[in-house]
């Protein structure tokens, strides 16, 4: 997922668009699945390919329905094929979700988030010292 | 042809635009497409007023087109403040933004609509298009700062909620920083800035790490960047580009002999004189 990324920030879309399908398909957690479906729907627009784009997007709103990057992805690829009116829709919902007090999407932590995962690991490695049952 | 500066919803307001150096009111058919373009004249740095349709000479695509319509001080306006409220906006810095969003509805007149945006790491809607100034400003004073900044998201939410109603958008984006959590690419952005009616000014503080993404988006779109030594100058600043932008006028033509679709390059000349012409370097029509 994270190689995907580096590709379409390189430019090399094509390459982005497959890699994040495999991980699409792989993606064992939601967050990861929602970073590939969310990657995967800005590579797949950049290409021209709007339909696996749209589903793309979709697919990351389903994962995490809170999270409003994925709206504002769809309001952008309506506009861009000259819907306003959906765009408005979209943008609309994107600008909901992040009304709200709890407001949250994986994206805003995507540079620092593969360490999410660190007090658990902390809390297996201490068990692991301890002599205890791994958490 | 689907496009961004061609108005159908302009089309409604176009029946009854006083046409400023035209004898006759011209008549529209509801399929016609008009393309409007937004155009500041200035000279020795004062605005030009009083041009007519025969003052103006307009290329598409380097063809010579014939200018239908020029309004001037006609049209409503939909007034869209992005304001960034990231970490870095806070304390007296705050308190100017905030001013300056007042002196811009002190300066709305009957008609016109405003909108309200604010960012940090999200965008937040504060005000949807309303006349109500009243609860604009009320949500101007309920201020939420801190976090990222988001201006490439926040200036595509501002353009697409300008252009969502019958008026003219102008957007007003004020940033302090560089972009740090957008979604959207500051590219996909500038695409839609061809395809879009609305004007951008940007406003940004000398000093504060340069932000080219609203330089851009300005440029593509007409508008300008303002540069203020202090948030003190954002007041005077903002009346300052509401000021400016009533000063354009609005200038249509229905395209001719040019293609379809793809990037129309623009050009607007006054007539006879050397007046400094500012406008959307061009559009670009069709689907993506």
């Amino acid at each position: 997922m994270r190689l995907g990324r580096v590709l379409a920030d390189q430019g090399r879309n094509d390459a982005a668009a497959r890699e994040l399908r495999r991980a699409l398909g792989q993606a064992g957690d939601d967050v990861v699945a929602y970073y590939a479906a969310l990657f995967l729907g800005e590579a797949a627009a950049a290409l021209g390919q709007a339909g696996e784009a749209r589903e793309a997007y979709e697919r990351a709103r389903r994962i995490l329905p809170a999270a409003p990057s994925p709206s504002l992805g769809l309001s952008h690829l309506a506009r861009a094929r000259g819907d306003r009116a959906a765009a408005h829709r979209w943008l609309d919902e994107a600008l909901a979700l992040a009304a709200g007090d709890d407001a949250d999407d994986p994206w805003w932590n995507f540079n620092f988030s593969a360490g999410r995962h660190a007090q658990r690991w902390l809390g297996v490695v201490r068990a692991a010292f301890a002599g205890e049952p791994s958490p | 042809m689907t496009c961004c500066p061609r108005l159908a919803l302009v089309l409604a307001l176009l029946a009854w635009l006083p046409v400023a150096g035209a004898a006759q009111q011209p008549q529209f058919t509801a399929k016609v497409e008009l393309v409007r373009v937004d155009v500041l004249v200035t000279s020795g740095g004062k605005p030009v007023t009083g041009l007519g349709v025969g003052d103006f000479e307009l290329l598409d695509s380097g063809v010579p087109q014939t200018v239908e319509l020029v309004s001037y001080e006609q049209l409503p306006l939909n007034v869209v403040l992005a304001l960034d409220l990231s970490e870095s906006v806070a304390g007296e810095r705050l308190a100017h933004l905030g001013a300056a969003g007042e002196a811009v509805l002190d300066g709305l007149r009957p008609g016109d609509q405003v909108g309200l945006l604010s960012f940090s790491q999200s965008v937040r809607l504060g005000a949807r298009l309303t006349t109500d100034t009243a609860a604009v400003r009320r949500a101007l004073r309920d201020p939420w700062p801190g976090g990222d900044t988001s201006l490439v998201d926040a200036t595509y939410a501002a353009m697409t909620i300008g252009e969502s109603d019958v008026g003219r958008a102008l957007v007003i984006v004020f940033s302090d920083g560089v972009d740090t959590s957008s979604w959207l690419r500051p590219q996909a952005v500038l695409d839609i800035a061809k395809r879009t009616d609305a004007v951008v000014y940007g406003v940004t503080v000398r000093g504060a790490a340069a932000a080219p993404f609203l330089h851009d988006v300005a440029e593509q779109t007409g508008g300008r960047q303002f540069e203020v030594e202090s948030t003190r100058e954002l007041g005077a600043t903002f009346s300052r580009i509401l000021e400016e932008f009533r000063q354009r006028y609005v200038v249509g033509y229905t395209p001719r002999d040019v293609p379809a679709g793809g990037w129309h390059p623009l050009t607007v000349r006054v007539k006879g004189q050397r007046a400094t012409v500012r406008a959307r370097p061009g559009y670009l029509a069709g689907e993506r």
